[in-house]
């Protein structure tokens, strides 16, 4: 009898992770057989490169989605592969990171920011987590905001070390100005200009550098992979 | 540069391996003769294998195995005993962000209440990578009055994007939460962040 | 229709359902078996006992978990117990590789019959559970979590038996290699 219970205590205590790893079998019946492969080798790929094994949960989702949409065998694992290569790329920019920090980076890396932003934003918070201001960024080109002009202020933000609750506010804020009718690029720099003056700026050129006029209308139209600002 | 061709030759045997095998086509028959022959499963005939399986008999097991399984209940101990004190440490409710859906902790997961206002909808469903985007579920309750759906989910810590489903057809973005990049599928979708630094 | 349902009309009395799920797993799971325990017949065996078992236990299978990973656990087990691999080996026929080439990965340039002979002898000569480690982290593609709610082994110690396994196969297989294009 002691055996059994040995036995039960052994398979309680050997499921209890069972569902944080069981990423693969989401795809059953979801995808065909094909498919399913595919992921699993861009993913076992992924993973050897070194991409923490939490992040191929997020290309089987990837897939799911595609499943869920309807979409051809060949355009889901097209999705997945460019999901799991711009997740290596985040990672590389970022240096050490949290899953969830590289999977935010790869998004932002979906919407155009480049690289060297995430290896500025990782250098100007090296304790810090950045995964909130890259939602935020990634939020703001959505809405419209040019991606150098986001990259820019997000990055002022960052070197300041505001807090989380900066950020949420500021994409509230924006939201709603573009709401009821402001020009994106004038909402983000007006209101980031805004939080930098109101405390979080450390010093007078930093607020000064968002704000001034021509900093946000030329960089709506500067090619992109041009110079870094100043520091 | 040996290393890599260790590599290589790991990674080849691997992907041999991954190729479908060759099985007797007879084989998969005798099984579903088998399956014909053997009794519908039902409650009782559970019950049935639950004494076989209770039924005392000697089992050997050698050390190893037991210091493995003597590791793992440790370790399963030792979870939930983290897992306690995490509770007791985490405040009830975290109060929500003023926009995007409302997060309260609990354990290591995080109660997140989605919310859409959508009067003339018939129905209202939340996809997202937390459901295998499946639009079947997990549907959103209306409010009696009708217009506001809502319904709340136990996500882990962690970046999540979701969508509402009106109808069954229409994939909306929540209007209050960030906003997520295109997806490759033409889908708008939006991003909750869970955990303590939720968003 | 999806693993879950299936189940249900199982358990609802309609036993045909099941056999939807052995189309569904059978040869997926055939190539674990027929890794694992190196010839065909036995791996039959191993099969047939996993899906028997995994149809009379229906009635407590719980839905939390996905079908195919509690079916899986089963026919893992059921390997084990052929504690002895027979003697009776045979190289592994594939196929084709039309599946795997899908993916990110490319044709291994020495899939041929004596590449695959080679890899069939190498991974015999493992110990068993190092083959079975190999087997579900690298062909299986499981992650070590998932490995260990199979297996009951802890983590750590499924890591250095994958290690060892690999070791072994890299001296193995390179040493044929060697031997071959010299």
């Amino acid at each position: 009898m002691r055996r059994h219970v040995l036995s039960l205590a052994v398979l309680a205590a050997a499921l209890a992770p069972a569902a944080a790893g069981a990423q693969f079998t989401r795809l059953d019946g979801r995808v065909d057989e094909g498919t399913r492969s595919a992921i699993v080798a861009i993913a076992d790929s992924a993973t050897l490169a070194g991409l923490p094994a939490e992040l191929a949960d997020k290309l089987v989702s990837r897939a799911l989605l595609g499943a869920s949409r309807g979409a051809a065998p060949g355009a889901i694992i097209d999705a997945v592969r460019s999901l799991a290569q711009r997740m290596g790329s985040a990672q590389q920019a970022l240096g050490p990171a949290r899953p969830v920090e590289i999977d935010a980076a790869a998004e932002a890396l979906r919407v155009g920011v480049q690289p060297l932003t995430l290896s500025q934003l990782r250098s100007a918070q090296p304790r810090g987590a950045v995964d909130v201001a890259l939602v935020v960024l990634v939020d703001l080109v959505q809405r419209g905001v040019p991606v150098d002009t986001a990259s820019r202020l997000i990055l002022a933000l960052a070197e300041t070390r505001v807090g989380d609750g900066v950020y949420h506010a500021l994409r509230e804020h924006v939201a709603r100005d573009i709401g009821a009718g402001a020009l994106p690029v004038v909402a983000a720099a007006t209101r980031t200009r805004g939080v930098l003056a109101t405390g979080a700026a450390t010093t007078a050129d930093q607020a000064e550098r968002v704000a001034a006029p021509g900093d946000i209308t030329g960089v709506s139209t500067r090619p992109r992979g041009g110079p870094p600002p100043p520091p | 540069m040996s290393e890599r061709r260790e590599f290589d030759v790991i990674d080849a045997a691997a992907r041999t391996l991954r190729s479908p095998v060759v099985v007797d086509p007879a084989a998969k028959q005798r099984l579903v003769a088998a399956l014909r022959d053997s009794p519908v499963p039902r409650v009782g005939a559970g019950r049935r294998a639950w004494h076989w399986i209770a039924r005392p008999r000697p089992v050997m097991v050698s050390p190893l195995w037991t210091a493995a399984a003597a590791v793992l209940i440790m370790i399963g101990v030792f979870r939930a005993a983290i897992g306690w004190e995490r509770t007791g440490e985490q405040p009830a409710a975290v109060p929500p962000a003023p926009g995007g859906p409302a997060v309260a902790a609990a354990s290591n997961l995080h109660a997140v209440q989605f919310v859409l206002v959508a009067p003339g909808a018939a129905s209202v469903a939340l996809v997202g990578d937390f459901n295998g985007w499946d639009t079947g579920e997990t549907p959103l309750a209306p409010s009696a009055s009708g217009g506001l759906w809502s319904v709340e989910v136990p996500l882990a810590p962690g970046r999540h994007v979701y969508s509402f489903v009106v109808d069954g057809r229409r994939w909306i973005p929540d209007p209050s939460a960030a906003r997520a990049p295109d997806s490759d599928f033409g889908t708008p979708s939006s991003v909750v962040l869970v955990g303590e630094r939720s968003l | 229709m999806n693993d879950a349902a299936l189940v249900r009309r199982v358990l609802d009395g309609d036993s045909d359902a099941f056999t939807v799920l052995v189309d569904r797993y059978y040869d997926r799971y055939a190539r674990y078996a027929v890794h694992m325990l190196g010839n065909r017949e036995d791996a039959e065996e191993a099969l047939q006992d996993a899906f028997l078992r995994a149809y009379r236990a229906l009635p407590r299978y719980q839905e939390r978990e996905r079908f195919g990973a509690w079916l899986f656990r089963l026919l893992v087990n059921r390997c084990r117990t052929s504690a002895v691999r027979r003697r009776r080996r045979e190289s592994v026929v594939v196929v084709s590789d039309d599946i795997a080439s899908l993916g990110a990965v490319t044709r291994p340039a020495v899939e041929d019959a004596a590449w695959r002979e080679e890899l069939s002898r190498a991974l015999e000569s493992l110990p068993a559970e190092q083959r079975e480690a190999f087997l579900l982290k690298h062909v299986e593609d499981l992650s070590y979590e998932e490995m260990a709610a199979i297996t009951g082994v802890g983590i750590s110690a499924l890591k250095m038996r994958v290690k060892r396994a690999c070791t072994r196969l890299r001296e193995l297989l390179q040493e044929a290699q060697s031997v071959g294009t010299s």
